[in-house]
């Protein structure tokens, strides 16, 4: 099982094994790294929180405080870290209350240092449709960007409704209200593309 | 949900999925190199661990044999060790059931001058289990000397043990049985006996 071995890895990394912190970490980085671009829309601030995220685990591993939870994916507990410190760093940047629903329009002020290879001009068919669909997911409120950018990690809505401290019907809610905007957005592209 | 609308989901996903660029080569090479400085120092502290735990166990059996050549325990045929009477005020002895009275292979009890307290440990590892255990210590020739109600087991690690401690003053030279009884009845047969010889020293 997935699981299992990155729990096992986890722990061999924790008796002293760099070898398998290396394997956990190929296998994880690219998914935790899009996973914070579509949460903070700038690839700079998904890069710091990454490596600040990766630092964290090695500093858990580094006090022998990892534990192989049961029902907790080692993805999911990866994703807890990355979201917290990037809330925290909004926190910090923004004095916004953690428990405070963020601003909708933080995406206006993220997409300022958004990343050069969001251009849409380099990319086509699928990737324009992909840089399409992501734009459409900077103007989801936060909540519901956030939502999907767990899902699209591969994170469950259970897992999701403990992490953000939210009913699990309420996390369904915005999975269907933000699955069905992004879906209007492709239509829309389409729809364009066949005009043209 | 249906598949259809599943399959769908399923393929938003994947384009979200798309794309997105990678960290750069300093992210990695940040992470691996705190990664690899951490797996060293964990190693050396597991290394530090073993090394603790076999001084540990070194001393836990230096602790052992001293407490073993202290114990008043006579196996059967042994003979009566010496005892460090100024340093102890107790002696202990690890009793099993079944031997026979007035054998030669009674267990042997040296107690010496000084001491207060016999320790007597006795092997449950046959006997049936209850809440609590009464108990009377006579003479061989039947005249009680000594009694305990309602006295606990304990287990260790491979077997179940009652722990009394007698007061050494009513033990003088001489051989003792030891009946064990379930402490729930008033009148109820001895479960088991025990038998030791007391040498004072």
């Amino acid at each position: 099982m997935q699981d299992s071995s990155d729990a096992e890895l986890m722990l061999r990394f924790q008796r002293g094994d760099s070898a398998a912190f290396e394997q956990l970490f190929q296998r994880h980085k690219q998914v935790l790294f899009r996973f914070l671009v579509r949460l903070s829309s700038s690839t700079p601030t998904a890069e710091e929180v990454s490596q600040q995220t990766w630092l964290k685990v090695i500093d858990v591993a580094r006090q022998g405080r990892y534990r192989k939870h049961e029902g907790v994916a080692f993805r999911t507990w990866l994703c807890t870290l990355a979201r917290n410190h990037f809330l925290d760093e909004f926190k910090r940047k923004f004095a916004v209350a953690r428990t405070q629903s963020l601003p909708d329009n933080m995406h206006e002020t993220l997409t300022q240092e958004r990343d050069p290879v969001l251009d849409p001009a380099v990319l086509v068919d699928r990737d324009v449709r992909a840089q399409h669909l992501r734009r459409a997911l900077l103007t989801l409120p936060f909540e519901q960007r956030e939502v999907i950018a767990l899902w699209a990690a591969g994170v469950e809505v259970e897992a999701i409704a403990r992490m953000v401290e939210a009913p699990r019907d309420t996390i369904l809610s915005r999975k269907k209200y933000a699955i069905s905007k992004l879906r209007q957005a492709l239509a829309e592209l389409d729809s364009e593309e066949h005009r043209a | 949900m249906s598949s259809a609308s599943r399959d769908r989901d399923e393929d938003l996903r994947g384009l979200l999925e798309a794309g997105g660029g990678s960290p750069s080569l300093e992210h990695d090479a940040v992470v691996l190199q705190a990664a690899r400085a951490a797996a060293a120092a964990r190693a050396r502290t597991s290394q530090l661990r073993v090394w603790a735990l076999a001084a540990s166990v070194t001393l836990a059996v230096l602790a052992g044999g001293w407490l073993w050549r202290a114990d008043g325990l006579r196996s059967p045929g042994s003979s009566t060790a010496s005892l460090n009477a100024h340093r102890l005020l107790f002696v202990s002895a690890v009793l099993s059931p079944g031997l026979t009275r007035g054998g030669e292979d009674v267990a042997r009890l040296g107690v010496p001058r000084g001491v207060r307290t016999v320790r007597l440990r006795l092997d449950l590892t046959t006997v049936s289990a209850q809440p609590a255990y009464a108990i009377q210590l006579r003479t061989v020739s039947g005249r009680a000397v000594w009694s305990a109600q309602s006295v606990a087991a304990h287990s260790e690690v491979t077997s179940r043990m009652l722990e009394l401690d007698v007061p050494a003053e009513f033990l003088v030279q001489g051989e003792y049985e030891l009946g064990l009884s379930a402490a729930a009845h008033t009148v109820t047969p001895e479960l088991v006996f025990y038998y030791f010889r007391v040498a004072r020293e």
